[in-house]
């Protein structure tokens, strides 16, 4: 112990005698680490982000529909219409069973146009299922969705482009699809870019009673259902259930496929992680290829102290070091570079994380994995960079050595 | 010598060859020689006679070719690296023409290198550095840096780290090369005083008036010993 304390000084020591030379060394390390931090964290916070995104579809929401994600699309099989929202409704363990229809379309008022406008077709309980935020006004109850009036529920974004930002939208009327709707509520604004580009978010939606939706696009679009299990644990359960319902239903044999699918939110999230996945390997391979020029950078410079400093090396084993000293010592002075290094990088990968964050959508994420990770790959640079000095250090020839310069 | 006791030193047909590229050089031919307790060697000879080669093999800092090496009764050359390293820590002390301390380090940091390898605590590393510092003229010296040193303070420094682990041999290879006469002597008193004090002092030097203070005067030329001259008090 009292032999690492003394090398450590003589590496501190040492390295402040080559203030310049240790400093660029060290440069060329943190810059290495500062990467891989960085790009961990931001990965972390893309992850993080996407989940939040993600997790607006319901943690504990099944959707039950044509399309089994990521699997088969049953072409041939019926429709979901009424008979399945019948039987999901006699699912004992289903809080909430809410039909909804998808279509695109204009809306417009007076002069203003907004297209390509998710039209959501759906009841009453659609906001207690997802997180749609009435900001002004209300939802539609259930007796205005049964009888299919004409009234409407404004995304943020949709809101701002029918209305001037003064305007109050409640009770005005606008055109969706040339049929005048009355504006009964406007949601909150939820999302960011990504969000409502992929359709998580509610701000590009407008919301109308699914009777509505039949009447202007038509039953025979069927229709995706919503059923919310009672917890995130019950899932589940919920799902098994939901499956024996609609397989009675529709009269399935033991033995014979599903044919409809009933799907998760953490489907996507799994998707959208095997596809990072693989960046993230490849980000981070990168980030480890200029931490290795970092080492060859310190293994360069341990080479010429070890060179330099022959006689010194010479003077020690003269006076009774062992070989494995001389080792020590030398080991010690490339990783203290390293971890100096080490250090300045990761406050500055850190650093960069946190603007990339205030800047972006990102969620701002400190990886304890970035940094255990970070700390790991400079040790092992400087032991794997700074052996073969080290060792060539301890094996001179006393003699040699005190001859040298 | 008592029948039974091993000498301190003793060499028995050590050879040394270098190879310089494709040629090898013979520094020592076949050598014997027997070094006891209480002796004051000088070791003469001229330039590439083989007499710093005989040092460095004495001093364990570097090994014969051929031949053995007793020390203490105990052959060296079945020594493993930690071994080597130990008894060149405690058995021997060297001094040596360009004096060899490292330059970023003080005196006291200098002559306590010794007693961090003997693995000594760092008070009392601290007191026997200020201990022998003392007893060689440096107690206002020691904290100063090599380079802010005297070429015969620096010595005496050198002089200090080779004493520190209290050996029993001290290993001197032309101490007075680099010194003026004056400082030169200063320094020769300092090991005559050694050697009264009971340390065995071998020096290696071309210097007659060095060669002077030694009680015995070995001649190396060729790597033989041409002479063995031992001189009688009085």
């Amino acid at each position: 112990m009292y032999l690492f304390i003394e090398s450590m000084r003589a590496a501190f020591i040492s390295l402040k005698g080559r203030f310049l030379r240790t400093m660029l060394t060290m440069l060329s390390i943190a810059v290495g680490v500062a990467t891989i931090i960085a790009i961990v964290s931001i990965m972390a916070g893309l992850d993080g982000m996407v989940a939040k995104e993600f997790s607006r579809m319901g943690t504990r929401v099944l959707y039950i529909s044509r399309h089994q994600w990521g699997g088969e699309y049953f072409r041939r099989a019926p429709r979901i219409g009424e008979k399945e929202i019948e039987a999901l409704h006699r699912v004992e363990l289903a809080e909430y069973v809410v039909p909804t229809r998808e279509t695109w379309g204009e809306l417009s008022r007076n002069e203003k146009t907004a297209s390509g406008i998710q039209i959501v077709g759906t009841t009453q309980d659609y906001h207690l299922v997802r997180v749609v935020p009435v900001e002004k006004g209300r939802f539609f109850t259930a007796y205005e969705a049964e009888r299919g009036r004409s009234l409407c529920i404004l995304g943020a974004e949709v809101c701002k482009n029918l209305f001037e930002s003064g305007e109050d939208p409640i009770n005005r009327y606008i055109e969706i699809e040339r049929i005048p709707f009355r504006v009964i509520g406007v949601i909150e604004k939820q999302g960011n870019m990504i969000a409502n580009m992929s359709g998580l978010a509610p701000d590009n939606k407008v919301f109308i009673p699914l009777s509505a939706s039949d009447r202007m696009f038509g039953r025979r679009w069927g229709v995706e259902i919503m059923v919310s299990a009672p917890s995130e644990k019950l899932l589940d359960e919920t799902e098994d259930e939901c499956r024996m319902m609609l397989r009675a239903s529709r009269g399935l044999h033991p033995g014979e496929p599903d044919n409809f699918g009933i799907n998760k939110q953490d489907f996507m999230l799994n998707q959208f992680r095997k596809i990072t996945r693989v960046l993230w390997i490849v980000l981070v391979g990168i980030a480890g290829l200029s931490l290795l020029v970092g080492g060859v950078g310190i293994m360069n410079i341990m080479l010429i102290s070890v060179t330099e400093r022959t006689r010194e090396i010479g003077v020690r084993k003269a006076v009774g070091a062992k070989r494995s000293f001389i080792l020590v010592q030398f080991l010690l002075e490339a990783l203290l570079v390293c971890w100096l290094g080490g250090i300045v990088g990761a406050i500055a990968g850190i650093a960069f994380a946190g603007i990339v964050a205030a800047i972006s959508p990102l969620v701002f994420v400190v990886s304890g994995l970035a940094v255990a990770m970070g700390f790991a790959f400079t040790s092992a640079t400087g032991i794997f960079f700074g052996m073969y000095p080290a060792v060539k250090a301890a094996r001179k020839p006393p003699v040699e050595a005190l001859r040298f310069g | 010598m008592e029948v039974g006791m091993p000498a301190l030193i003793e060499l028995k047909g050590v050879t040394k060859v270098y190879k310089m590229g494709k040629r090898e050089v013979h520094a020592l031919r076949g050598l014997d020689l027997t070094i006891d307790h209480l002796e004051y060697v000088a070791i003469t000879g001229p330039s590439g006679s083989g007499k710093s080669t005989l040092l460095n093999i004495i001093g364990m800092l570097d090994l014969p070719t051929d031949g053995k090496y007793y020390l203490d009764g105990a052959e060296v050359s079945e020594f493993g690296d930690a071994q080597l390293a130990a008894m060149r820590n405690r058995k021997v002390g060297f001094i040596f023409q360009t004096f060899n301390l490292l330059p970023r380090t003080t005196a006291l940091g200098n002559v306590e290198l010794p007693l961090i390898y003997a693995g000594l605590g760092w008070k009392e590393r601290r007191r026997k550095a200020e201990n022998v510092l003392e007893t060689v003229g440096l107690a206002d010296r020691m904290h100063h840096k090599p380079n802010e040193l005297s070429g015969g303070q620096r010595q005496r420094v050198a002089i200090a780290r080779a004493l520190v682990t209290e050996p029993d041999i001290v290993l001197a290879d032309e101490p007075t090369g680099n010194l003026d006469s004056q400082t030169g002597d200063e320094i020769m008193h300092l090991l005559d005083d050694l050697s009264s004090k009971g340390h065995v002092i071998i020096l290696v030097t071309h210097e007659a008036s060095v060669a002077e203070h030694a009680r015995r005067t070995v001649h190396i030329l060729d790597g033989s010993i041409a002479s063995d001259i031992i001189k009688h008090k009085g």
